[in-house]
Formats: C-alpha cells, structure tokens, sequence
C-alpha cells in the first residue's frame, strides 16, 4: 500500500489535482498514479479502488516521471486536462514535463545517452524519441532556466578550456549566435562542420527556449573543442 | 595499390591497402588476421570464413583497370596498416541513433546498410539528428545486388565475426586510432546547383509530390514534365558550402508523385543540378591526388550507369560502386573517400 497524502507530498501536487488512484506493481518495481481535477473522479473511483479511475470516453495518456527509489512511476490523466504541471507532459512525449527537462539539462551537460538512461532508469527509445521533438523544437521545456544562468554553468565547463588556452571562443562569446545566425559568415574546409552547422542552424530557428538554443551552441562548439587543431582557418575568422 | 597474394602474411602490413581480388586471395588476408571491408557477391560473401571483417553484397566495382561488374572478384580494403583496435557490431533499426555514441573518440565507423531496407530508410531520414552523429567521422556504403536481378534478389550486408548476413540490419566497424592519427572524411560532388528555380518541400521524405518552386506552390512531378527537366540530374542542396545530392528515382506522371533514393528535407533549399559534361576530366580536376593515406572510397551506382564508368578509370580511385553512400549522412551521385594521417 502506498499512502495517497505521501504520493502528494512527494509529488506535490496540490488542488485542483488529486490523485485518484494509485497502483505498485512489485515484481516489476512499477508504480502508477492516476491523477485528475474532476472532483466528481474521486468520489466515483474511491481511494485505490480498482473502478474506473478517469471519465468514460475521454482519451488519457501516461507519462513516466522520476522514480521514487527503485521504482518507475508512471502518471496518468486525461489529455483534456491542463498539463503543465511537472509529472504530467505532452501528448506525443512519453516523460513528463520533469523528465524531459531533467534529461535535457543532463544531455546539454554533456552527458552521454547511456549515462542518461541509466542516471534516470530510462529506456533509449523514449529519450531518442524527446530528443528528436526537442530538436524540432516540438518539445516545450517547463520552467526553463535562463540563459544567464546557464552560461554561468557553460562558465564552469571553460575553467579548463582556459587552463589549455584553448583559440575556442567561450560558450557566452555572441559569435557563436552570430555564426549561426549567418551574420558572420566563414569559410569552412571541414565537411562534418559544413554539416553539422547547417544542422544547427534549422534547430536553433526552430528552437522555442534560450536552454535548447543553448544546447546547440554547446553541440557546435564541442565540434570545435575536438577538432580545434584541424580549424585555425575557421577559428580565426571568427575572432575577426 | 592491390592487393596480391605475395603479401600476405609478409608482415608487411603498410604494402596492402585496396583492390580487386579473387576468393582465394580474400581467404587468406581474413586468415592472416587483417582488418578488412569487403565488398562483393552475395556468393562470394558467403564462402568467406569467419573472421575480423565486415561485408556488403555489390558486383559493381572501380579496379585499377577502370569500372568493372563482376561476380567473380571481391573488393578488399585492408585496414590493418593503421594499427587500431577495431570493434565489430550490427544495429536493428531500434539501436542504430546510437551508431555514432559508440564511434571511437579519435577514428573512424564504417557502416554498410542494405539497400532498399527499412534501417536504411531510418538511417537517411534521421542520421543528422543522431547524438554525436557529425562530431565523429562515419563512412560506408549501401550494398545492393546486380541490376539483372533487382527483382529477385535483396541487398545483404554480413558480418565476418559471425556470418550472419542480413537484409535488415547495419553493420559497422567502429575503428580506434592513436591519438596522434588524423582522420578526413571528405566527398567529391562534380553537381553543383543550376541557374534554375529554388525548390523547397513541406515535408521531409522519400517521395514528394506538393513543394514550392519560387516560393508558388507546384507539383514537382509537373514541373519536372513541364520543364523538361533531365531526371539523371540530382535535386543539390547547399549545406553551408558542402553540396549534398537528391537523386531522382522515379517521376510517376499518373499519381503526380516523384520518388527520391534518398530524402528530401523540408528545412532545405534545392535547385536542379547542373549538367556534367566531362565527367572523367571534371573528376580528375576536382579529387585531391590519391596517396597513400587514402584508406576507403567509393562511388554511386547513378554514376557508373549514367556516366557510362564501366572500363573507364577515375583519378586512380578504386573501390566498390554502391547504391548509395555514406559520409556521416546517406549520399546520392557522389564520389566519398576517407583518409588517415600519421606522423
């Protein structure tokens, strides 16, 4: 049995959601919590009582949110509900608005896809799937951080780019906005480059938040970081 | 330089490199322990005993004596002189956006795809988005069978580790270098982008019939007709200078569809492409010499055929003629070579 006041606590979730149902499967270290704002679900269904837990008709959607220890969990709620609270998500993402966001921030910091999936007990499949959303900027992040703050972490990350005195610009340098945005144009001799930049540039075009606009600098810039000794040519016109 | 029975087994690993060779010759680079990719019939493929080797069925080929179809010969690059650790896997259509996270930090990935597959669909339409994809270098080719049974047969790739061939999974080998070893992947595109209509697409795909000509909605099925456009001629999109080709598979009037051998993407802006006159002589003006640093190539079936390649040779470069190739992302009509550097 899971206690319904500990699972809102937890979660924090407040009125008008509640939770009107709550189901742990041990063998499979799996729980679900079906949510709602209908006050009328919650006197039909009774606390975790195996009744009908959401509106007859209504089409519902599930999203997995961070586990509590070992166990998955996973949210429920109709998609006719207002979901931009942090353990729901979008009708085409299988996270929630919590999940996708944790993930994106750890795949902008750099870490790899495996290192992801197992920090967060994630299947590779439903990453690829937020990752290409997100990269068509069909994936609006909750409660993004700002781009200052950001480029006070990107900071941390350069302490050693200097230490090597790296010809890199730093993350915060406008140029990178400026290569982007085609408002400085280079010559590239590098066809990987001459890709990825095209790339990029649709991305962050279509990019709807400073923290995936970010995460594409960091991707153009980790380009340059690795083959830095191969891109005097391209560096140096960027540092005018 | 070919490869020759004299040298295997010669410890001298740095005289073997690429080339056209019998059965035979194969076996015995695969037992000498060589590193190798291998390309030929699906037959041929078959007999090679197990080893540390990777393979696609194609019986169209590039040797020393100009372009040549043969079901006899098998086409062997030898990577063995580059002294890396290399690591074989396959990838079923769920793993493969992961091909470019397992890519060694400093080498090189050579993936082969059957052609005509749902993983090689996959791989064109989504290989840019790819983590990592871009940031490592990824060459390879599409394998495919003789024209004579397109029918019948269906392009296989094979791993050596095992045997297994495949219709429906990539092979790679994922090859890691000394850090003091330099890989370039680069291509020779001889099509450039005509004087003609910027075209753009709504969607992304292998088939397309709306799009905007100028900025005016046509269909590009009719206006192929209408304008009477060459279909020999690729659609060329410019990716920040590089010039990447959209070959034309079919026009088919009736349902006012034309269907591509690679995608079209709706983010980018094609024109036509301009008519190659001399393509030899374009070729060998726009290919950098071939050295000895020279590892890997390969070129476009469209080319061989409507380029007439067979008993022509193209500026020294050798290597198997593919149904599509791959430099990082799927490629049509282009020529793709892979080098390495060492002090």
């Amino acid at each position: 049995m899971i206690d319904r006041e500990l699972c809102e606590h937890v979660f924090d979730i407040k009125p008008p959601w509640h939770i009107i149902r709550v189901d742990r499967d041990k063998d499979r270290k799996r729980v679900d919590i079906w949510v709602s704002t209908d006050s009328a679900a919650k006197g039909a269904g009774g606390w975790f009582k195996r009744t009908l837990p959401l509106a007859t008709g209504a089409e519902t959607g599930v999203w997995q949110h961070l586990s509590i220890g070992e166990c998955r969990t996973y949210f429920h709620a109709r998609l006719d509900e207002d979901r931009s609270v942090p353990w729901l998500g979008e009708k085409s993402t299988p996270f929630s608005n919590a999940m996708s966001r944790r993930l994106v921030e750890l795949l902008s910091e750099r870490i790899s896809y495996r290192a992801a999936c197992s920090l967060l007990d994630v299947d590779f499949q439903d990453v690829w799937i937020v990752k290409r959303l997100h990269d068509k900027g069909d994936l609006q992040l909750q409660e993004t951080e700002s781009l200052t703050h950001l480029e006070r972490k990107a900071n941390i990350h350069d302490t050693d780019t200097n230490a090597t005195q790296s010809r890199v610009p730093p993350v915060e340098d406008p140029v990178w906005v400026q290569v982007i945005n085609n408002e400085i144009e280079i010559h590239i001799r590098q066809l990987g480059l001459k890709l990825l930049i095209s790339r990029v540039r649709t991305q962050f075009k279509n990019a709807s938040d400073d923290e995936t606009r970010m995460l594409r600098i960091n991707e153009l810039r980790k380009y340059f970081l690795k083959h830095e000794q191969f891109l005097t040519h391209e560096i140096s016109q960027m540092r005018g | 330089m070919i490869i020759s029975v004299e040298n295997v087994g010669s410890n001298k690993p740095e005289e073997t490199k690429q080339g056209l060779v019998d059965l035979e010759t194969a076996s015995s680079l695969i037992a000498d322990g060589r590193c190798l990719s291998i390309a030929g019939d699906e037959s041929l493929l078959r007999q090679l005993p197990l080893g540390n080797w990777i393979g696609g069925s194609i019986p169209y080929f590039i040797g020393e004596e100009g372009g040549v179809t043969t079901r006899e010969k098998l086409f062997v690059n030898d990577f063995s002189r580059l002294q890396g650790h290399c690591v074989i896997k396959s990838y079923d259509r769920d793993q493969l956006h992961m091909v470019a996270c397992d890519a060694p930090d400093n080498g090189f990935s050579l993936i082969i795809l059957p052609g005509g597959s749902e993983i090689l669909s996959e791989y064109a339409r989504n290989a840019p988005t790819y983590d990592d994809m871009f940031i490592k270098p990824i060459v390879g080719w599409v394998s495919g069978t003789h024209l004579d049974d397109i029918a019948t047969a269906k392009p296989k790739v094979i791993s050596g580790e095992t045997g297994e061939l495949w219709t429906d999974k990539a092979v790679v080998m994922h090859m890691q270098l000394p850090d003091s070893n330099h890989v370039h992947l680069d291509i020779v595109n001889l099509f450039s982008q005509g004087d003609s209509h910027e075209i753009t697409f709504p969607r992304s795909g292998f088939s397309a019939g709306e799009c905007l000509v100028d900025g005016k909605p046509e269909n590009f099925s009719r206006y192929l007709m209408d304008n009477g456009i060459d279909t020999r001629l690729p659609l060329v999109a410019d990716y920040s200078g590089a010039m990447i080709n959209v070959s034309i598979k079919a026009n088919h009037h009736e349902k006012e569809v034309v269907e591509f051998y690679a995608p079209v993407f709706e983010d980018a802006v094609y024109r036509v492409a301009l008519p190659v006159g001399d393509y030899i002589g374009a070729f060998e003006a726009a290919t950098p010499t071939c050295t000895n640093s020279w590892v890997f190539s390969c070129n476009c079936i469209l080319n061989y055929l409507f380029l007439e390649l067979e008993g022509k040779q193209t500026a020294d470069i050798t290597g198997p003629i593919t149904f599509g190739e791959i430099a990082y992302q799927l490629l049509n009509q282009t020529m793709v070579y892979l080098s390495v550097e060492s002090p």
